[in-house]
């Protein structure tokens, strides 16, 4: 028996194993499992196509904005709505402090309990590892900042509620822009708050990361995978969302690989928990039900590709290609572009603030639509690259289609039997102790998944395992 | 010692000064020590979920998460933060079930999905899957008293959206030998969530109404403590999102949903749905995102309210009075009869009504409008005024007025002379 299964893998959005075979202490194979289905898509058959930018955020409670930003570009793409130069930049604004929340609390909530010993208090108390090699005054002083992460993690939150209603689950972003106003006392709000956030990621975040990477430095070279880098941009500008702020940009293995074509997305429902049309297929093409007792799948999670191949998304493809970042490709590197990225919006948000015309108009609500349209809305979310596409007929939803960046991060192999992302960077990760490998959950983490976005039964070898009769 | 009266109180003014738990947290720290055991088990499962109600439990502010750790509960299990992960993790669940028996808190969040029980794998045991359909009553049987926190775990939420792909049904649905608790609302407010969970541990089960959510929190609706009730009495209504006003006509949902969001606000209090000049779209009403609270910018259908209770635009409106209730009542019955709501307009979801492919609405929209404001308007004004001779019955029972001040304000006659009747 060499292989080992971690389920639940905790410290991640929604329910998620994965299975490692490892062999002389290193993994030769891997296999990554969602655990979570829920079927939104389904969902949002014949609804009105406005309710689209509510009900998709109910996808996930931490990223919920990036879903209300992709089905409001979808929608506005669908139907030629211009967004007023004030509706994009206050999204931006909000979604940009959603982000900081995200990564604040991936960081200190979810990360660093791997690297760390728990303070008292943790949830679910200190677990065993054996790898924690910070000097105690190292050790102390990050365990002081994840309690000050739990005491302060709610204002980037405060931030984002400012001009989004409330958060998680935003009342503010929708199709043509935003409906909260640029009040000065908002913004006043809005930039103090981001000032404490900034203060806490200069003085504390990235320190204690660059210090994880001193004495953690051989993560440097653990968990790179197929070096595949994919963004759609980030932070859409323009009254038609025509340019990003955070470049788009395609690396395949270590290389720049022209640029980005949304037309290559495919999925493909080969090793899921779903029956339809089989095969790499384009979005609005194949239909698919979920099927459990599928022989041989393992996940809820279908299997996107960007021209056949595995892409991985996230903070690292971002400041690659905008060249804030280009260090390499790794579990450490991932941590240090997500700290980097944290603050590099901190500071820009201050810029855009700027750029808001109080009593100018926020939003150009159309309502009702016009009766049928199609369009994909493309924008990269805290964990990598989130797609909607919606295809509306006779004022109803005819069909929504979502890949999410979790989706393409967390995929399980395809029809041609590629692994997913996170399956290829485990390969190779040493783990010391097989029965608590604290070295796969680093490596998976790094990638900061979340399963709420998309995913039964890990059956390996087609053979049904037993349910748990109480 | 804090009493239940106070903590009630505490509960119900938060909008006044301090936030819920700021207030609370002295006694409450005093309150605890005093308890056997000390600090009570929790443990946090998750079902049909986004993890959007662990967010918001980490979005509180006053007191802080690390104060809720460190200081109110013992968080034994939650997916999301818990510090072990799997066997390790999952020895600790089954561990609190067995040696805190009858001691625990058992919180919720996300549906249970009856239909599609593979759709959830909490976990797994010497090889064995833990579904979530199974593993929440097993965790629930052992349990003090259950919270369901977030309109998933409550009544089925967003999970049990139409065509409900999984099945899901609410917590209470399912369990049925523990007390469950219900704290809805998409996600729940954090404030609701540990004051739920406070209450339990200091006085036991909250006060709840006919769908187990406790009256402190959703004892009132939306609209009636809504700061935006005055536009709605003088009929100025917002016509898009964005616009300031009443938001009723672009679908508010604030007259059929029991929560206390206008008082309390989310994030620390900086802004809430509406006053983000967004219609309430009822996150804790039963039958959210379907049963009449979808289309979301649409004007309100049949709601379920309370069981047994149906409402629709003219009862929404009957507190307010006949004119207000003809004045919306007509707009929608001559239009339902004639289909001109017909794209706007849904019952629910699963019914596909047959939509026309121009809009005749807009285009009565403008006159309609006209009409209805007015009379809104006539019937606030009659309000108004009925408050007026209230104030002058009180001051000629203290024989400070005359009778003549009275006669003045003959509503009737005011009422004709001001409509030309």
């Amino acid at each position: 028996m060499t292989k080992v299964r971690i389920n639940p893998l905790t410290r991640a959005h929604g329910y998620m194993a994965v299975e490692v075979d490892i062999q002389n202490g290193e993994v030769v194979d891997a296999w990554s499992s969602g655990l979570l289905f829920r079927g939104f898509e389904a969902m949002l058959k014949n609804r009105s196509p406005h309710d689209a930018v509510y009900l998709t955020q109910r996808i996930c409670g931490i990223c919920s904005s990036a879903h209300a930003m992709a089905s409001s570009i979808a929608l506005e793409n669908a139907f030629d709505i211009s967004v007023p130069k004030n509706g994009y930049i206050l999204r931006n604004l909000t979604f940009g402090a959603d982000m900081l929340q995200n990564h604040l609390r991936n960081i200190y909530l979810l990360v660093i309990p791997d690297y760390i010993t728990a303070p008292g208090g943790a949830p679910g108390g200190p677990p065993n590892n054996d790898d924690i090699r910070l000097p105690k005054a190292v050790n102390d002083r990050i365990q002081a900042h994840y309690l000050e992460a739990l005491e302060t993690s709610d204002l980037a939150h405060k931030a984002v509620a400012a001009f989004g209603g409330k958060a998680p689950h935003l009342q503010s972003i929708i199709a043509g822009g935003v409906t909260e106003q640029v009040l000065t006392d908002r913004i006043m709000h809005y930039q103090s708050l981001v000032s404490q956030i900034h203060s806490f990621v200069t003085e504390k975040m990235i320190p204690d990361i660059e210090d994880l990477s001193r004495y953690y430095d051989d993560y440097f070279n653990i968990g790179r995978g197929y070096g595949n880098l994919l963004s759609f941009g980030m932070f859409p500008v323009g009254a038609n969302n025509e340019d990003r702020i955070f470049k788009a940009g395609v690396l395949r293995n270590g290389q720049d690989n022209g640029n980005f074509d949304p037309d290559k997305i495919t999925q493909d429902i080969a090793r899921a928990w779903y029956r339809g049309d089989e095969g790499a297929r384009a979005p609005f093409d194949g239909e698919s039900t979920p099927f459990p007792q599928k022989a041989d799948a393992y996940s809820w999670i279908k299997a996107p590709r960007y021209g056949g191949e595995p892409f991985e998304g996230g903070p690292l493809a971002r400041m690659w290609f905008s060249g804030i970042y280009k260090n390499g490709i790794s579990v450490m590197d991932r941590l240090m572009a997500r700290a980097i990225e944290t603050k590099e919006i901190a500071e820009k948000v201050n810029d855009w603030i700027h750029e808001l015309v109080p009593d100018m108009p926020t939003i150009n609500w159309i309502n009702p639509l016009p009766a049928s349209g199609e369009a994909a809305g493309l924008v990269d979310s805290m964990r990598g690259t989130l797609a909607h596409w919606i295809r509306v007929q006779n004022h109803r939803i005819a069909a929504y289609r979502i890949i999410t960046p979790s989706a393409w991060n967390l995929s399980p192999r395809d029809g041609e039997g590629r692994k997913g992302p996170v399956e290829e960077a485990l390969i190779g990760t040493p783990v010391a102790n097989r029965d608590n490998p604290v070295e796969v959950g680093r490596v998976i983490r790094s990638f900061d998944p979340c399963i709420s976005c998309a995913v039964h039964v890990l059956q390996k070898d087609g053979t049904s395992k037993p349910w748990r009769q109480f | 010692m804090l009493t239940r009266r106070k903590f009630l109180r505490l509960c119900l003014n938060t909008a006044a000064s301090a936030t819920l738990a700021q207030m609370l947290l002295p006694e409450l720290a005093e309150a605890l020590r005093l308890i056997p055991g000390g600090k009570p088990p929790v443990i946090w499962i998750e079902g049909t979920s986004c993890t959007g109600n662990s967010i918001s439990l980490d979005n509180i502010a006053d007191p802080s998460l690390r104060t809720v750790f460190e200081e109110i509960i013992d968080l034994r299990y939650q997916q999301l933060t818990m510090w072990p992960q799997s066997y390790q993790a999952m020895d600790v669940l089954h561990e609190t079930k067995e040696k805190e028996r009858g001691r625990y808190i058992l919180v919720v969040e996300g549906g249970i999905p009856m239909g599609l029980p593979e759709s959830v794998i909490v976990g797994e045991r010497d090889g064995i899957q833990l579904n979530a359909r199974d593993t929440i009553p097993w965790l629930a049987e052992d349990a003090m008293a259950v919270v369901a926190v977030g309109n998933c775990a409550a009544f089925g939420g967003p999970s049990k959206a139409y065509p409900n792909p999984t099945g899901t049904k609410g917590v209470w649905n399912v369990v049925t030998n523990t007390p469950v608790i219900n704290v809805p609302g998409c996600p729940a407010h954090p404030d609701w969530m540990v004051g739920t969970i406070v209450h339990i541990i200091l006085y036991g089960l909250p006060r709840v109404d006919e769908f187990r959510r406790p009256t402190m929190f959703f004892g009132q609706l939306v609209h009636d403590i809504c700061p935006r009730r005055f536009f709605f009495f003088n009929g100025d209504f917002a016509n898009a999102p964005g616009e300031a006003g009443c938001l009723f006509k672009v679908g508010c949902k604030g007259p059929v949903t029991h929560a206390d969001c206008p008082t309390r606000k989310f994030n620390d209090g900086i802004n809430w749905c509406i006053n983000a000049n967004n219609p309430c779209i009822g996150c804790a009403t039963p039958d959210f995102p379907d049963g009449g609270t979808s289309p979301f910018f649409e004007h309100l259908t049949d709601i379920r309210v309370l069981p047994g209770i149906e409402t629709t635009a003219v009862t929404v409106t009957k507190g307010v009075g006949a004119a207000t209730a003809l004045g919306i009542g007509a707009h929608f019955a001559v239009n339902l009869a004639k289909g001109r709501l017909g794209n706007n307009l849904t019952l629910e979801t699963e019914k596909e009504i047959p939509v026309p492919t121009d809009n005749p609405y807009s285009a009565i929209k403008d006159e309609l409008e006209t009409e209805r404001n007015a009379l809104i308007k006539i019937e606030a004004e009659q309000i108004l005024m009925q408050q007026d001779i209230k104030q002058i019955r009180r001051l000629q029972n203290q024989g400070r007025a005359g009778k003549s001040l009275l006669s003045k304000l003959n509503p009737l006659r005011f009422f004709r002379k001001k409509n030309k009747l």
